[in-house]
């Protein structure tokens, strides 16, 4: 029997600033409940939601740099989780900042509407900190029954309810994948440690089943990713859910699930990489493929940008084919750190255009299809240059970040001798150019049938829109100091 | 040899009453013998010394929420023959292909674990006790416990907003 584990608390307080964040944002939502306030609790709610956002990524931010195990090492705080875990939490603030206007259409619920958004959050942070994969499961957990709730709290929205019911349900049967694969890999390596998997998997002895572990546990990370064929939930619960969340869901979640997967596939399952690099291979030409043909069929704008947001997940799957196993503790893969570069301007670049989404519905009118943002762009001069600005970065047309971030996930590809994988790839990208640039078009070159209402000015949504802009130029021009970041990061995957 | 006999009686009965539980068309009858199952696999725990784990197999799975199971079944007075049934055949397909393929590989870990003679070795005095397991949770998995905790909380607050919503 093992003694108490030795804890060093320190490494823990980014978790315990979101967790007392989330804990305070529901006493709120209590105390705005009785005076049906409803502006003041969204405003609070997202002032505290920033701030506590805020010093949790300065505590991170303060030990980027810390390599320790703590709890009996089933937390592991290094330059890679702590990267991920500022890309999560900016990615929430971003989002916060959409959501001010949104939350505030939820009348009573705005309280809890932020405290779940902090609780998810907390979730992903567990799960990129996490050395364990049971860990891994309750974080994995935790972020996703919040954000199951948050996709259906949209009140009015007819269509909530069922992207919510959707994505819970086909999402437990994904969780039950993910579970049933951990007990066989307890029970065939002896532990579920990440580190002590890698040592225990034998596949000359009783391999068989540890192949069905492996399987079962990647296919619930894959839901995650809605890599096709696990991406039937997302088009419905992105349509449904809260603009914000979409964009939520779109960022973060993605985020965190392939920071679970690096991870794993690295430290875990590095010695089968002869089984699941041409799975990956295989799973990157279907995502990109189906996600970039049906986006073009889409009419409603949000509905497009799930479909892209499968398209992105199928580019970051042919990094993750490109990984090389036999640069393991030799030296930094560049596959690997694409995967991050990318990860970060895609937060950025999908928040950005959700933004506007969001700034362009802000009038009383509905602005979710191809239809209704007709002559926008004239309209409103500013959000429609932003809308482009994000469109050609998501089709990946320089100076952007977008295309930067294709082009190193592309040469990754091809370094590792796969010329196929990238051509497939860039194929796809020159297909999903055909719907992203639609939106400009239809922005510029139609005419409104209607009178276009002047829109409010909204602080917080131009503040989200005008970071995301920059970041996207900041990382097409000069993308040296996150790549440093991101090549430091990775090394210490092994 | 007598605890020979009622493994292999409860492992027959938990395979048979789980394959009854699929393919059942009315829902009650279906949950009956998930019961069934959910009982049997808690003989075998006590069979391998897992006390704790079979006493909580009988209290959260066979008695609360399986009891859940029926009080929703009843609620929605779904009629026999009215759990949907797969029309598409070519997901039937897809399916049965699925489901060859994980027997195959079963079977060959099955094959390649060798045959087992007799049962397991018998479990160190006081392994899976409440004692134990509930020392092993406080120490080497607080971590998990505490997060499992937030997770909880998640949850009620979750229910708590989604039926509210239907008041407001």
């Amino acid at each position: 029997m093992t003694g108490f584990p030795s804890i060093s608390w320190n490494l823990l307080l980014p978790q315990i600033v979101l967790l007392s964040t989330a804990l305070f944002l529901l006493l709120l939502a209590v105390i705005y409940r009785g005076g049906g306030r409803s502006r003041g609790a969204t405003v609070a709610g997202a002032v505290f939601s920033l701030l506590g956002l805020g010093v949790a990524a300065f505590m991170a931010l303060a030990q980027y740099d810390t390599v320790a195990d703590t709890f009996g090492a089933m937390l592991r705080l290094d330059p890679f989780s702590t990267f991920f875990t500022l890309l999560i939490i900016g990615g929430a603030a971003l989002c916060v900042l959409l959501s001010v206007r949104e939350a505030g259409g939820l009348k009573a619920m705005a309280g809890e509407y932020y405290a779940l958004l902090i609780f998810s959050v907390l979730g992903m942070v567990v799960m990129v900190t996490a050395a364990d994969l049971l860990v891994i499961f309750i974080g994995l957990e935790t972020m996703s029954l919040a954000v199951y709730i948050l996709v259906g709290i949209g009140g009015e929205r007819e269509n909530g309810a069922e992207g919510s019911l959707k994505y819970f349900l086909i999402g437990a049967f994904a969780s039950a994948f993910l579970i049933y694969g951990i007990a066989l890999l307890l029970g065939t390596t002896g532990t579920t440690r990440l580190d002590g998997i890698a040592s225990g998997l034998n596949l000359a002895e009783g391999g068989s089943l540890q192949l069905v572990a492996v399987a079962l546990v990647l296919i619930g990370f894959l839901f995650k990713i809605a890599a096709v064929p696990f991406h039937m939930w997302a088009p419905d619960a992105y349509e449904g859910a809260p603009t914000p969340i979409t964009a939520f869901m779109a960022v973060a979640v993605k985020a965190s699930a392939f920071a679970v997967l690096l991870r794993v596939l690295n430290v875990s399952l590095l010695p089968l990489a002869d089984y699941w690099l041409p799975v990956m291979w295989t799973l990157a030409v279907l995502t990109m493929t189906v996600g970039n043909l049906a986006a073009i069929f889409q009419g409603n704008i949000k509905r497009m940008l799930a479909y892209s947001s499968i398209a992105h997940a199928g580019y970051l799957l042919v990094a993750l084919a490109s990984i090389d196993p036999a640069a393991a503790g030799v030296g930094n893969d560049p596959a690997m750190a694409s995967v991050l570069f990318y990860l970060t301007v895609y937060t950025l670049m999908n928040v950005g255009a959700f933004g506007v989404l969001i700034y362009l519905g802000g009038g009383g009118r509905q602005m979710e299809t191809l239809e209704q943002i007709k002559g926008t762009g004239f309209r409103y001069p500013l959000l429609g240059v932003a809308m482009t600005v994000f469109m050609f970065s998501l089709a990946g047309i320089p100076p952007t970040g977008g295309f930067l971030g294709k082009f190193y996930v592309f040469s990754a590809a091809v370094n590792r001798g796969l010329i196929s994988l990238a051509i497939i790839g860039v194929l796809n990208s020159a297909a999903s150019a055909y719907y992203y640039i639609r939106v400009t078009v239809q922005m510029y070159m139609r005419q409104s049938d209607e009178q276009l209402p002047g829109l409010p000015f909204s602080l917080p949504l131009a503040a989200a829109v005008l970071l995301a802009l920059y970041g996207v130029f900041q990382l097409g021009i000069a993308p040296s100091d996150l790549l440093t970041a991101a090549d430091r990061a990775v090394l210490f995957l092994r | 040899m007598a605890e020979q006999i009622f493994f292999y009686f409860f492992a027959a009965l938990s395979i048979v009453s789980a394959f009854l539980a699929v393919t059942r068309k009315n829902p009650v009858v279906s949950v009956v013998w998930l019961i069934s199952c959910m009982f049997s696999l808690a003989v075998i725990y006590v069979i391998l010394s897992a006390f704790f784990l079979a006493a909580v197999q009988v209290i959260v799975y066979a008695g609360a929420i399986l009891m859940l199971f029926v009080f929703v079944i009843m609620m929605l007075n779904l009629k026999t023959g009215m759990v949907g049934q797969l029309r598409n055949l070519g997901l039937k397909f897809v399916g049965l292909i699925a489901a060859l393929l994980i027997l195959r590989q079963f079977y060959s870990a099955i094959k390649g674990a060798g045959a087992m003679t007799g049962l397991p070795p018998r479990a160190a005095a006081g392994f899976g006790e409440a004692a134990a397991v509930g020392k092993l949770l406080y120490s080497q998995y607080i971590y998990p416990l505490e997060l499992m905790a937030v997770l909880l909380l998640v949850a009620i607050v979750g229910a708590l907003v989604l039926a509210g919503k239907e008041q407001s």
